[in-house]
């Protein structure tokens, strides 16, 4: 078991998004990182819903850990997971129904994400309500940065567009935030494909090794 | 306290508390929810028809409900590879031929099952203008035989039951 953490709130945020980013240096949800990622507004959509399941599934996990049992404490993490991914899919169906019939299975499996599951067992069962809720909220954020960059590259190089479909999430008014590429069609349509979400995810991971995790180099 | 107990009583709070959080999300989204369901049903209804029918003037009789104005709606459950297919069909005519198929819901094989997601053309847009005894002349889907004979079984099926008057055409 590890000890309660000693970081302050700003470390905790950050290396949510840095150099403990669930993505490119865990490489936790990556099934839906690379299903969904095909544009902008899915992988926003998914970012969100799994951003409330994290924050608050985080959050009461850490709340309750003094009266969780430890012999079943994974059936009550998953509980509690569960709950807040089927209130994420209430409300995506009730408020974002186009979207929701796009990307309502990736939402249904965030239940068994290793990023959500990973954070309660490691930090939220062992920390305090504040101090989960930041480590929450940095883990959400860099899976959304993750999510956000590969869904914004995809469209716009798989489908030659940018913000299409906003509309979807944030009603009518966004509607005009699509901005679509000069030229015949997209320029690479293999990035908006399986194979391009490889790819741009790899490229991804590579970028985010070079900058977060430094190697130490090894003397001849 | 036992801790036995008191680890019943404290996992017994913690499903109380999720059971509230849903009862609660549930509640504030019902009405939303059976709206764009609704809307949704409505939608792929005149998109089979061509023109604006209410799902709540429709009569269903085992699975058919007559349109007014001619033709009739067809909807079942074919038995398909992984699990049902849910479909939604518009035939008219003498003897009946299908106008177009819509599936509602499946859980075929991703990749091998999309023609079941495209009303329009490929395999699906070709039963378009067939009455039972040609579509049982109709090809399998090559790597998706299962899911494509049981939906051309239940087509032919529905298509030779008898058609239930239309409902209220008065409004």
């Amino acid at each position: 078991m590890s000890e309660p953490h000693t970081l302050a709130a700003g470390t905790l945020l950050r290396q949510g998004i840095t150099a403990r980013n669930p993505a490119w240096a865990q490489l936790l949800g990556l099934c839906p990182l690379l299903a969904v990622s095909s544009s902008t507004v899915n992988a926003l959509a998914l970012a969100l819903a799994s951003a409330g399941v994290l924050i608050g599934s985080s959050t009461l996990i850490s709340a309750a850990r003094r009266v969780i049992p430890d012999f079943a404490r994974l059936p009550a993490f998953v509980l509690v997971i569960a709950t807040f991914t089927t209130c994420a899919m209430l409300l995506l169906e009730a408020y974002a129904f186009e979207l929701y019939l796009r990307i309502a299975l990736f939402v249904q499996i965030i239940v068994t994400n290793c990023m959500i599951l990973g954070r309660a067992e490691q930090f939220a069962s062992r920390n305090g309500v504040a101090a989960s809720f930041l480590d929450a909220a940095g883990t959400a954020a860099g899976f959304a940065v993750a999510l956000i960059a590969l869904g914004v590259v995809r469209e716009l190089i798989g489908q030659g567009t940018l913000f299409a479909g906003m509309d979807l999430l944030f009603g009518p008014a966004a509607a005009g935030w699509a901005v679509t590429l000069p030229g015949d069609g997209p320029p690479l349509r293999l990035a908006a494909l399986a194979p391009g979400a490889f790819i741009a995810a790899g490229l991804l991971l590579a970028a985010g090794n070079a900058l977060w995790r430094r190697t130490p180099r090894r003397d001849p | 306290m036992p801790d036995a107990v008191r680890a019943l009583v404290g996992f017994g709070a913690l499903v109380l508390v999720c059971a509230a959080v849903l009862a609660v999300t549930a509640a504030a989204t019902r009405d939303e929810i059976d709206a764009n369901r609704h809307r949704q049903f409505a939608e792929t209804l005149s998109a089979l028809v061509g023109r604006a029918v209410s799902p709540t003037d429709l009569v269903w009789v085992a699975g058919r409900a007559g349109l007014c104005g001619g033709g009739t709606l067809l909807r079942g459950e074919a038995a398909g590879y992984a699990g049902a297919i849910r479909w939604l069909a518009a035939a008219d005519g003498q003897p009946p031929a299908l106008r177009r198929v819509h599936i509602i819901g499946h859980q075929e094989t991703p990749g091998i099952a999309d023609f079941l997601d495209r009303p329009d053309d490929g395999w699906l847009g070709g039963l378009h203008g067939l009455d039972a005894a040609a579509l049982a002349a109709v090809d399998t889907v090559s790597g998706a035989t299962i899911t494509s004979r049981a939906l051309r079984r239940d087509l032919a099926a529905a298509l030779v039951a008898p058609v239930p008057a239309a409902g209220d055409c008065a409004s």
